[in-house]
């Protein structure tokens, strides 16, 4: 199998069955990761789609001793970050809310109705997606990417463009909020 | 205690692997002693199982055939996989083909915009100096605008006129047909051509050679003037200064009269509404201490304006003189002619009444030559004073700095009114090259493609 570099490469010299081949490798990767970012499948799907469009026409930017994913991931990373400040910016515009508060919650209206009956407060995945969603968009990125893409922490610091200490302490007060909010709920869910 | 919260701190890093092999042991060992951290741990394990009841999602199928469309199809190859920086070169290059193609077409169009006139129209000139070309300086004519109509008449005109040494009469043309035009263009040179004094100087010679060839030349010897022996010119001077404080400075004023042997002969003070203050000193120095006061007077002010003026009354003089001279010598025979007839009464008070008309004759020439000597021995300065604060000059010349940034706003429209067109017919020009080069090179790379 073809290193994701060496597709790249060979995206970039012309050969564009490289770019399905990416395409393939990347898709799911970059849906989820956008999701669990910003918590809407919608804006995600967009996402997608604005990616592959920075991926064809940034292919010569990429320098190729550089690793494929953590460039891709910047990628994502950033469109998703260009994304929420746009949204918050419409939010804004419709309700003129604070514009310094710190905890808006990009989650729609509509998942939270949907979420609300009996049977989805089962849900302990509803729980999580709630959980994650509540944490600083710094730690959320953090936490997702070791926690659903398995990344290691150099990758991390790499992608968020911080040390790895910072990577390390984001980790660690991620994990403490989710732990405080998500344990409880697991054991009343379980006892139930 | 300490090292058991920095040990809990360390747990999150050490589930996931990213602790150095030092601080795993320190970990390892506290696990062992401390139930608390270890059970801690558990719950961290547990908290990723359950993170990961959020599964991922998978692509739904129209996403997917979207995207694929959008760039992994077929129109995707080809022309947009352009590097986007061969973009920016073709864009370049689309806006410099342009620049060159209007260059040249321009340049042959330079007798104005409508290019050369066709025949029995109307001339409309956009700029008088692209008809009459380079080979005159700026300043001797006035520029010709769009819409100026040139008239032969006046061209002609201008022509008889030749001698000018700055014609501005050719405003306008008409042109009949072409061979009218062509006549005008070099009507128009003629009329333009730059005359400096030394050309003035050789047609004159050229004329007076011409005439004197035909004879017709009438030589006339040249006039010259009876100098009286010791030349009697008058001079005076006016200055103008700009000052601070005009109280002030006429004080300086008379201190430098007084000092050169001079009288004040007038002053006048004025404070018009708009607070400019100004006064006029006139003031008589003696002849030999002219130069030297008019310096010191100089140096008081701001000097606007300056001038010596001289009249040369030396010939006046001399006539006055030697009608004086022959008066006198008249009345002396008379007187000598009263002292023989001393006894016959009758005929000394007919003598005497015949002299009256001398004396009364004499004593105006003598007034007049006195009034010429002291004119001459005391020239006459005049010295204007001003004093202006800036708000005052602004008032003063309002109107005109009103009048020249309207002028500065209307040539400025003008102009970009003149040029809009241009830029605007290069831009298009330029979108459309660019259009074809980048559909050319498309075209190229996907006949290739097809042959590879």
């Amino acid at each position: 199998m073809k290193k994701d570099e060496e597709l790249m490469f060979e995206y970039k010299i012309g050969h564009t069955e490289a770019l399905e081949e990416i395409f393939q490798r990347y898709k799911k990767i970059i849906l989820n990761y956008s999701f669990r970012i910003l918590g809407n499948r919608a804006d995600a799907e967009d996402v997608v789609g604005e990616v592959f469009y920075i991926l064809t026409d940034k292919r010569m930017s990429f320098r190729q001793e550089s690793k494929f994913s953590t460039w891709l991931y910047s990628i994502v990373r950033n469109t998703c970050i260009n994304r929420i400040r746009r949204r918050k910016r419409i939010v804004f515009m419709w309700f003129k809310q604070d514009r310094d508060s710190q905890d808006f919650k990009p989650w729609d209206i509509e998942d939270e109705k949907s979420y609300d009956d009996d049977i989805s407060k089962k849900d302990i995945a509803h729980h999580v997606k709630k959980a994650v969603s509540g944490l600083p968009l710094a730690q959320r990125e953090a936490v997702v990417l070791r926690e659903y893409h398995k990344l290691s922490y150099e990758e991390i610091s790499k992608i968020l463009t911080c040390s790895v200490s910072k990577v390390k302490i984001l980790i660690y007060r991620a994990r403490k909020k989710l732990h405080k909010k998500l344990l409880p709920l697991v054991e009343e869910v379980n006892n139930v | 205690m300490f090292k058991h919260f920095k040990i809990k701190r360390l747990l999150s890093a050490y589930i996931d692997g990213e602790i150095s092999s030092r601080e795993k042991e320190q970990v390892e060992a506290h696990l062992k002693k401390c139930r608390a951290c270890s059970r801690h741990l558990e719950e961290l394990r547990k908290l990723s199982g359950v993170m990961h009841k959020w599964k991922d999602e998978d692509m739904s199928l129209d996403l997917e055939q979207k995207i694929k469309s959008d760039f992994l199809g077929e129109k995707y190859k080809g022309v947009v996989g352009m590097k986007s920086k061969t973009k920016m070169w073709v864009g370049l290059g689309s806006v410099a083909l342009t620049a060159l193609l209007m260059f040249v077409l321009v340049g042959q169009t330079r007798l104005g915009v409508q290019g050369r006139p066709k025949a029995g129209s109307e001339v409309v000139v956009d700029d008088y100096s692209s008809i009459v070309g380079d080979t005159y300086s700026r300043y001797q004519y006035e520029p010709y605008y769009k819409g100026d109509i040139l008239s032969e008449e006046k061209l002609n005109l201008d022509k008889d006129e030749g001698y000018s040494n700055r014609p501005t009469s050719i405003v306008s043309g008409k042109r009949k047909s072409m061979a009218d035009w062509e006549h005008a263009e070099k009507e128009l040179r003629v009329a333009r051509t730059p005359r400096t004094r030394e050309f003035d100087i050789k047609r004159q010679e050229a004329n007076y050679l011409n005439q004197k060839q035909q004879g017709s030349i009438v030589v006339i010897e040249p006039y010259l003037p009876a100098y009286a022996d010791q030349e009697k010119v008058i001079r005076n001077a006016d200055a103008e200064l700009e000052v601070k404080n005009v109280q002030k400075t006429y004080d300086e004023v008379v201190e430098v009269i007084k000092g050169n042997g001079g009288y004040l002969s007038g002053a006048n003070f004025h404070e018009a509404k708009t607070g400019k203050v100004t006064a006029t000193v006139v003031l008589r120095v003696p002849n030999d201490k002219f130069e030297q006061t008019l310096d010191q007077i100089r140096k008081l002010g701001d000097v606007k304006r300056f001038n010596i003026q001289s009249t040369d009354v030396s010939h006046q003089y001399k006539t006055l003189v030697t009608e004086l001279n022959t008066i006198k010598t008249v009345y002396d025979k008379i007187v000598k002619k009263l002292q023989e007839r001393r006894t016959d009464i009758e005929g000394a008070m007919q003598l005497e009444s015949e002299l009256t008309p001398y004396l009364r004759r004499i004593e105006a020439i003598k007034s007049q030559l006195a009034r010429y000597d002291n004119l001459i021995a005391m020239p006459t300065i005049t010295v204007n004073l001003y004093a202006t604060s800036w708000d005052v000059m602004f008032k003063e010349n309002l109107k005109e700095i009103a009048r020249q940034l309207i002028a500065l706003v209307s040539s400025t429209i003008r102009v970009l009114l003149r040029v809009l067109p241009t830029l605007l017919g290069i831009f298009i020009l330029a979108a459309i090259i660019y259009a074809i080069i980048i559909a050319v090179i498309g075209g190229i790379k996907k006949a290739f493609k097809k042959k590879s």
